[in-house]
């Protein structure tokens, strides 16, 4: 599907362009963390170390006096939240481990980025290939449905969606966890179903834009009538000569939706209408009552989405200075 | 060829009958839910009584066509149903919260467009120098950084570390007390325009770039005229349609955005005023919002089409 | 050609452009002169550095391109007098490249003005023609006047865009320069934009902001290439008309051979960024020296003979990246005339036939007899048909 020139232009892009690796190295961290969170998770994610709440991360917290209440008594005890390696990252405030919830709370996003995106991917390829070759009434509606969903801010619609079909969580079972390969790991991860619909539903448009301007762009193109005059139906005409050309910039868009459906997950979770609290944005959450004392519960899963969205921007830069260096750096 | 007026009137036929898609929408989505109506639309704590009467008072024992048109009639005249849950108009609601949130958003926008736009000409012209690379990499954290996280952080280190501003709130509006007023605007505003401002960098400077390298360039350099006319007239105002459309189409993130920022600040405008609504079901209020901010958005993109109809007249008028 | 009534003595003018894949040295060493009144044209296929040549002399060269070399003597009293000593000679001529560059820029749209091949890409589509001609004469008038432009400029035009910049004198003189290129019904054209002109008609648009400079010296880069052959007379005829009425002297970029003999006086052939022949233009059409000229003549079709045979060029323009230029003649591998003494050395310039005003660049060509000329500037085949202003010695 990826043509020879293109794949040349990738690569000599990539290697003129440290950064574009960069990109690459830290989208691959994310992947590779999410997919076998279970194996890197030094600990189960929600499992509660309560003699280790608060923990800071390593190198940082103190030594202190903490009072407590032990059988009615109020007395002052010696409390230590340095960080140690058991908890890397330290543990949040019911003693949960800060890095395994953060891989996991990775795998959340990327289950929920990957099912969106393809979601989005299938339904605005085909609405917008179809609208965008055929014209005419077919495309005037298609537009105008198109409109009408952009006037909605896709996180106000997500939360609508969460509110009238509730969240819809399916469980998994954990393909790793359950052939024996890591113990002590949840059997089966939370898949947010609402989320993914909600947000599937408001990221479709972009992708049906693009794949309508390319087909208005080519079908006039000669030998698109040429390909008619032969005998070729509409549907292999779409297939084999209009679609290759829209891969592209759907490409490049597919990176810049990938980063916007990540963060509008993380944003969703924070709010509280997710399904899941195996998530980035669920943490961040609960890191709020503790920001002046255990700082890092709410910082430390932000780093997480920061450094993966970072990665994602990054490739599709390198993939937009490789491919069309016309496009400008823009869309949701 | 068709006069600015033609144009004007065309778009706002087009919305029209995008924002009767939107009040449509709306209306339509009460029904993907598997419950009754009528207990959507009724506070969580309701009683079966209080079900059959909002049943009697929205006519839902009416064919859908009937709910309809009086649904359409009703939301024309602007009356957007009752809050069972709050025992109020949601117009009267919905009029009470929108100024706050237009006053973050409205702030946003300008902290937005005034960094955004001069950083982006200064990042074209000087290529590969330090600003440019600085400002790229700010523009990067920008895109990449959730915005409420980004509230959370500066909240940490700004406020709870050094107490520079306020952790949250809007206890007085601007006529009331200007300073408070100020001090508490800050942190929401930066949070809420980061994003949009690092978005607008990226294609002014990209913009930028690509009209100084254009042969008119070259030929108003030709006949004399002084370089920084150039880069107002000639070069700013040929770069700037595209970012004007993409500004437009992204405003609904910054309005999605104020929902989170609202959240986390607890500043009282519509976003929290939605997120209450979520949490208590009270359908009518989701529902006003939503029409309200649809419409809004219609409108706002007509005027950047007006813009964009000024700045660059050849789309007009074709 | 000596004479006091030169305008321009270019010598040695070299301009490169840095690139991903190397240096371009897309003008190399280039030396001419261009007299008062005169119209001197370059001829050469696309890419031979003609039109970077035309930019050069506006210093309209944007980076990654460079002027690295090379003097522009210029014929001004007036700027004479302004300098010092070490950039003015003779207390008449002056060299451009030398001057503060804030000096140099303000003779762009007062003295010098350039036309350029697509009237369409070289006006702003989003102002009307009207207004963009206002705005050269405005230009003229505002550096004539010494007068500067700053911040505080800049901020009252952003907010006065409809009375800025240009004046209501700006804009009458603007619809009366398209009244002096004949474009019919000048008031209301314009207040058009540029889309909504013909091609033919913008061009003569363009002639009309170009003259608002007044111009002592017009840059013409391809004027009436991409227009319709019927069209092409007519901006061909304005020209003749305007520099005969303006006195003007035209430096005529082309590559058609036919607006060639109808205009120009003198005629210089550029090949890969170099000169080959100067010389008055019937004697350079009808009598070439050099291989590639005469090529050029070959490849033309003859109205009188339909039947005879087209001789095209073989081969391809050269590379003009630095590490890849030839030490010797950079035609030798198309021409058929080439022997081991042309690449071995670039070759010498000589006169033809003994007539000092047609100079060749080239082994096989040209005579030893007659004068000598100076020594050429420099390592390419330069044709240094110009005689240095006393006081500046030779390198």
């Amino acid at each position: 599907m990826i043509s020879k020139r293109t794949q040349t232009s990738l690569k000599r892009e990539l290697r003129s362009n440290p950064i574009a690796i960069l990109g690459v190295v830290l989208f691959m961290s994310l992947v590779i963390g999410a997919l076998f969170a279970p194996i890197l998770a030094p600990h189960d994610p929600t499992r509660q170390y309560s003699t280790e709440n608060h923990q800071a991360p390593i190198g940082f917290g103190s030594e202190d006096q903490r009072t407590v209440l032990i059988d009615g008594e109020i007395q002052t005890i010696a409390s230590d939240n340095r960080g140690t390696l058991t908890h890397v990252l330290g543990t949040d405030a019911n003693g949960r481990d800060l890095f395994s919830r953060a891989l996991y709370g990775a795998r959340t996003s990327l289950m929920v980025a990957l099912a969106a995106m393809s979601i989005s991917l299938l339904l605005g390829t085909a609405t917008g290939l179809t609208s965008g070759y055929y014209g005419g009434r077919t495309d005037s509606i298609t537009m105008r449905l198109v409109d009408i969903v952009l006037a909605f801010p896709a996180l106000l619609m997500a939360l609508a969606l969460f509110g009238i079909l509730g969240p819809m969580t399916i469980w998994i079972p954990d393909p790793l966890v359950t052939s024996g390969l890591v113990s002590d790991r949840p059997a089966s991860v939370p898949f947010p179903g609402t989320v993914t619909i909600a947000i599937s539903s408001v990221i479709w448009v972009w992708i049906a834009r693009v794949a309508r301007a390319e087909a208005l762009s080519v079908k006039n193109e000669e030998y698109i009538t040429a390909a008619r005059t032969m005998g070729m139906s509409d549907f292999q005409i779409i297939r084999r000569h209009v679609l290759p050309n829209c891969l592209t910039p759907i490409l490049v868009l597919g990176t810049v939706q990938l980063a916007t459906i990540i963060i509008l997950e993380s944003s969703l979770s924070f709010l509280g209408f997710s399904g899941t609290t195996l998530s980035l944005g669920f943490d961040i959450a609960q890191g709020r009552s503790y920001l002046g004392t255990s700082w890092w519960i709410a910082s430390i899963p932000g780093v997480f989405i920061v450094a993966a969205v970072v990665g994602i921007n990054l490739i599709g830069d390198w993939l937009r200075d490789a491919l069309d260096p016309d496009i400008q750096g823009g869309g949701a | 060829m068709s006069t600015l007026a033609e144009f004007i009137a065309r778009r706002l036929a087009q919305g029209v009958l995008v924002v009767w898609g939107v009040v449509t929408t709306v209306f339509l989505l009460r029904f993907l839910s598997p419950t009754n109506p009528a207990v959507l639309i009724a506070p969580e704590d309701a009683t079966a009584e209080t079900i059959r009467r909002i049943e009697e008072d929205l006519g839902l024992n009416e064919p859908i066509t009937v709910q309809y048109l009086d649904f359409m009639f009703r939301a024309v005249q602007g009356d957007l149903g009752f809050s069972y849950a709050s025992n109020t108009a949601v117009t009267s609601r919905i009029i009470g919260s929108l100024p706050a949130t237009l006053e973050l958003a409205f702030a946003s926008l300008v902290f937005a467009i005034a960094i955004s736009i001069p950083l982006g000409i200064v990042s074209a012209k000087y290529r590969g120098s330090k600003i440019d690379y600085g400002s790229n990499l700010i523009s990067l954290g920008g895109l990449s950084t959730p915005n409420f996280w980004l509230a959370i952080m500066m909240v940490l280190v700004l406020s709870v570390q050094f107490g520079l501003f306020p952790t949250s709130g809007r206890p007085f509006g601007p006529t009331e007390n200007l300073s408070s007023w100020i001090a508490h605007m800050v942190l929401p505003t930066i949070a809420l325009g980061t994003y949009f401002m690092a978005l607008l960098f990226r294609m002014t400077r990209n913009g930028v770039i690509e009209e100084s390298g254009k042969e008119y360039v070259t030929a108003a350099r030709g006949k004399g005229l002084p370089e920084p006319l150039i880069t107002y007239r000639y070069i700013l105002q040929n770069s700037l349609a595209p970012v004007v459309t993409v500004a437009g189409l992204q405003l609904g993130v910054l309005i999605g955005g104020s929902v989170v920022v609202e959240a986390v600040f607890a500043w009282p405008g519509i976003g929290s005023m939605f997120i209450r609504a979520l949490n208590s079901a009270d359908w009518p209020i989701l529902q006003g919002v939503l029409i309200v901010v649809g419409t809004g958005y219609v409108l706002i993109n007509i005027i950047v089409d007006v813009i964009n109809a000024q700045l660059n007249p050849q789309v007009a008028l074709s | 050609m000596a004479g006091t009534a030169d305008l321009l003595r270019i010598r040695g003018l070299s301009t490169q452009f840095v690139t991903e894949e190397g240096q371009i040295n897309a003008v190399n060493d280039i030396s001419l002169t261009i007299g008062q009144g005169e119209i001197v044209s370059i001829v050469g296929e696309s890419g031979s550095g003609k039109s970077v040549t035309g930019r050069s002399l506006m210093d309209l060269i944007e980076p990654p391109g460079t002027i690295v070399a090379g003097e522009i003597w210029y014929r001004s009293s007036e700027l004479a007098a302004t300098v010092d000593d070490e950039t003015a000679v003779d207390g008449e001529y002056v060299d451009l490249r030398a001057l503060p560059p804030a000096v140099r820029q303000s003779l762009r749209g007062t003295a010098f003005s350039i036309i350029f091949q697509d009237p369409g890409s070289s006006f702003n589509s989003s102002l009307t023609v009207g207004r963009q001609i206002a705005e050269a004469v405005e230009a003229n008038r505002r550096i004539k006047a010494g007068q500067s432009y700053g911040t505080l400029d800049l901020l009252r035009d952003i907010v006065t865009p409809n009375r800025s910049f240009v004046s209501e004198e700006s804009y009458d003189r603007a619809v009366e320069l398209l009244e002096r290129v004949d474009i019919p019904d000048p008031a209301n054209r314009a207040e058009e934009y540029p889309h909504q002109f013909s091609g033919g008609m913008l061009q003569r648009a363009m002639i009309a902001q170009a003259l608002a400079a007044d111009p002592t010296f017009l840059v013409a880069d391809e004027p009436t290439t991409g227009l319709d052959v019927t069209i092409q007379s007519g901006i061909m005829g304005l020209l003749e008309e305007l520099q005969r009425d303006l006195d003007m002297s035209i430096l005529l970029i082309t590559h058609n051979l036919g607006v060639v003999s109808r205009l120009a006086d003198r005629t210089a052939v550029m090949y890969a960024g170099e000169l080959f022949e100067v010389g008055p233009t019937e004697k350079v059409l009808n009598e070439p020296a050099n291989p590639y000229t005469k090529g050029l003549l070959n490849s033309l079709p003859d109205v009188t003979d339909p039947s005879a045979q087209i001789e095209p060029i073989t081969g391809n323009v050269p590379s003009l990246l630095d590490h890849e230029m030839p030490v010797g003649c950079s035609f030798a591998d198309r021409c058929p005339a080439a022997t081991d003494d042309c690449r071995s050395a670039p070759p010498p310039v000589r006169p033809v036939n003994g007539d000092a005003t047609h100079r060749v660049a080239c082994v096989h060509a040209g005579s030893d007899g007659g004068e000598h000329l100076t020594e050429p500037v420099g390592s390419g085949p330069t044709v240094t048909d110009i005689e240095v202003p006393t006081g500046v010695s030779n390198e």
